[in-house]
C-alpha cells in the first residue's frame, strides 16, 4: 500500500513553508556576502507577534535540519519565558534535539546576549534584533538612512557619540553599543551589553541577525573585523564588575546582572544562566578572551 | 520530462543550503554536497544542479550561458519551477567550464542603496582542491570569513572570468557573488566582500 506521507503533519517541517524559506535562504547569502548590509526579507506571518524574535526565529526555522541540536537564550537565561516558548515552538515544528549547553548546541538564537563561552567554527548563533537600524536615533527617516548607508556617511552618528560625552562626560550607550562591519557598514549588534561587543571581532562563528517587525536580516561573517565606534581619544569600554562579583560564586570576570531585593539591597549573579550552572558544578569553561576583558583581568579579577 | 525522484525538496534542500552558507561565510573552505542520485542534463554538473534546486523557486530566476541550453532549461523549470530569462535581469547565472566572462558585463550589480539585488554566478569547474595542482589557478583569497588567508586550486576556470569578478567588485558593495563547483560535488564560494589575487600554476 502507498502510504500517504505528505498530509501526516499539520505543518510543514520547520513551520515555513518551502518557498519562503528558499527566500529567507537567498536574502542570507547576500547578506552574508555584504557583512553589516541590511537586507529586506519577506517576514512571513508566525504563531507570536512580529517584535517578539520572529526575526531570529525566521532565520532559525530557515536554516535547521533534523540533524541540529538547539539551544536558546533570551538575556542568558535558557529558562526566561521567550525562549521557553520559541524552544517548545521549535522543537515541535522540527522534532529537533534541544539543549541548555552551550558546548553541545550546533544552532543557538539569542535574545540579547552572546554566550558567555566561546562559540566554534561549527556553531551558528542568530540574534533577534528588535531595531536593525543604528543611524535611526539620528535620523528619523528610512529612505534618509538607506542613503547614509549607501555613501557611508556616519558623521551623524559621530555626532551623537561627541554629544553623548560632551553631555554625561562618556559615550552613553548601554545596549546595541553601534560597531563598524568589516570598515564598511555601521551596523545595530541588537541590544548586547558592551560586554559581547568585543567577541563579534574575528570571531570563529557566523552571526545572522533578523529583525521581524522591521523586516531586516544581516550578519556577521566569522573572521571579520568588528569595530565599535569610538574616538582617538575617547575609547569604548566594557562593563566593569570588579567591584560586584557573583553572588553565588564570587566569579568577576563575566557579565553579571543586577538584583534588587526587597530591601533595596542589591546583588550581582553570572547572566548566563549555562555558564553559571557549570560554574556552580566547577565543570571546565572555555570563556571568550579579548583585550578588553584582559584588561579587567590585569586589575586581578 | 519527469522532476527528480531522487531528491528531496524540504530535507535535501535544507541540507545543501546549510553548505552553501558555510561556503559563503567562509570563503577558501571547499564543501562537498553528499552523493546524489540526481541526473542533471549534459552541461549541468550535479552541484550546480543541486545549487540551483536549493536556491531556485518560481520567485526567482535565472539564465544559462551555454549554447542550446534548452535541456537544462527544461530541466531547471520541471524541478524548480524557475524561469529562464534575460542576463540583464536575472538572479543566477549558470557558467560552464572555461567561461571568458564575455556578456557578463549586463549582469546585475545591486545600486548602492540595495547592493544585494544583483546576480550570483554559478560557474563549473573541472577540479576545486585544497591541495596544490599543476596546470590550474592557484586563488589566494583573505577577507571577511578567512581566517588570515587561504589558497584554493582550481581547475577549469578561465582568469578572464576572474578578472571580470575583480572589476565588477571593484566599487563593492556593489558586485557579484561566485560559487563554483565541480564535478567531484565540490563547491567554493568567492562572495564580492573577498578580496583575491591568483596565479596560473605549471
Amino acid at each position: 500500500m502507498i502510504e500517504n506521507t505528505k498530509y501526516t503533519n499539520k505543518y510543514n517541517f520547520a513551520f515555513i513553508d518551502e518557498a519562503t524559506k528558499k527566500e529567507i535562504r537567498r536574502k542570507l547569502l547576500k547578506a552574508v556576502a555584504i557583512p553589516g548590509h541590511q537586507v529586506p526579507y519577506s517576514s512571513p506571518e508566525m504563531p507570536i507577534s512580529r517584535g517578539w524574535g520572529t526575526g531570529g526565529l525566521h532565520i532559525t526555522l530557515a536554516v535547521i535540519g533534523r540533524e541540529d541540536v538547539f539551544k536558546i537564550i533570551d538575556q542568558g537565561s535558557d529558562a526566561s519565558v521567550n525562549a521557553c516558548n520559541l524552544r517548545e515552538f521549535v522543537n515541535r515544528m522540527t522534532g529537533c534535539k534541544t539543549t541548555f549547553d552551550t558546548t553541545e548546541a550546533t544552532l543557538i538564537q539569542t535574545r540579547h546576549r552572546i554566550t558567555e563561552e566561546e562559540l566554534t567554527e561549527k556553531q551558528i548563533i542568530v540574534f533577534q534584533v528588535p531595531l536593525p537600524e543604528p543611524l535611526r536615533m539620528v535620523e528619523r527617516y528610512e529612505y534618509k538612512t538607506l542613503q547614509m548607508h549607501a555613501e557611508a556617511d556616519y558623521a551623524k552618528m559621530y555626532v551623537s557619540l561627541y554629544e553623548s560625552y560632551v553631555r554625561h562626560g562618556a559615550i552613553m550607550e548601554g545596549a546595541g553599543y553601534p560597531v563598524m562591519v568589516n570598515g564598511r557598514y555601521v551596523m545595530s549588534p541588537s541590544p548586547i551589553p558592551r560586554w559581547d561587543i568585543p567577541n563579534l571581532n574575528q570571531a570563529k562563528t557566523l552571526f545572522l541577525f533578523g529583525a521581524g517587525r522591521e523586516k531586516r536580516l544581516y550578519a556577521v561573517p566569522p573572521y571579520t573585523d568588528v569595530e565599535p565606534l569610538e574616538f582617538e581619544d575617547v575609547n569604548f569600554e566594557i562593563e566593569d564588575f570588579s567591584n560586584s562579583g557573583c553572588y553565588k560564586t564570587g566569579y568577576k570576570k563575566a557579565f553579571l546582572d543586577e538584583i534588587y531585593a526587597d530591601d533595596g539591597g542589591r546583588k550581582f549573579v553570572i547572566s548566563d544562566s549555562n555558564f553559571l550552572d557549570k560554574k556552580m558544578e566547577r565543570q571546565e569553561t572555555r570563556q571568550y578572551s579579548n583585550k578588553y576583558i584582559d584588561q579587567l583581568q590585569a586589575y586581578d579579577l | 520530462m519527469q522532476p527528480e525522484l531522487h531528491y528531496n525538496t524540504v530535507f535535501d534542500a535544507q541540507q545543501h543550503f546549510r553548505l552553501l552558507l558555510d561556503s559563503m561565510s567562509r570563503p577558501g573552505k571547499i564543501n562537498t554536497f553528499p552523493s546524489s542520485n540526481i541526473l542533471p542534463p549534459a552541461g549541468l554538473n550535479q552541484a550546480a544542479a543541486l545549487t540551483g534546486f536549493a536556491l531556485l523557486n518560481a520567485d526567482t530566476n535565472y539564465h544559462i550561458t551555454v549554447q542550446n541550453s534548452t535541456d537544462i532549461a527544461d530541466y531547471l523549470l520541471v524541478n524548480t519551477a524557475a524561469q529562464q530569462v534575460d542576463i540583464a535581469v536575472a538572479d543566477y547565472i549558470f557558467l560552464p567550464e572555461n567561461h571568458d566572462g564575455r556578456g557578463l558585463h549586463e549582469a546585475r550589480v545591486g545600486t548602492p542603496v540595495y547592493p544585494e539585488d544583483s546576480a550570483t554566478l554559478i560557474a563549473a569547474a573541472q577540479v576545486i582542491s585544497a591541495v596544490a595542482m599543476t596546470d590550474s589557478l592557484k586563488i589566494t583569497m583573505n577577507g571577511p570569513g578567512v581566517n588570515g588567508e587561504a589558497t584554493v586550486w582550481v581547475k577549469g576556470i578561465n582568469p578572464d572570468l576572474l578578472n571580470y569578478l575583480k572589476e565588477q567588485n571593484s566599487e563593492y558593495p556593489l558586485g557579484i557573488d561566485l560559487i563554483i563547483t565541480d564535478g567531484q560535488n565540490n563547491v567554493l564560494c568567492l562572495p564580492r566582500s573577498n578580496r583575491f589575487t591568483y596565479t596560473q600554476t605549471n
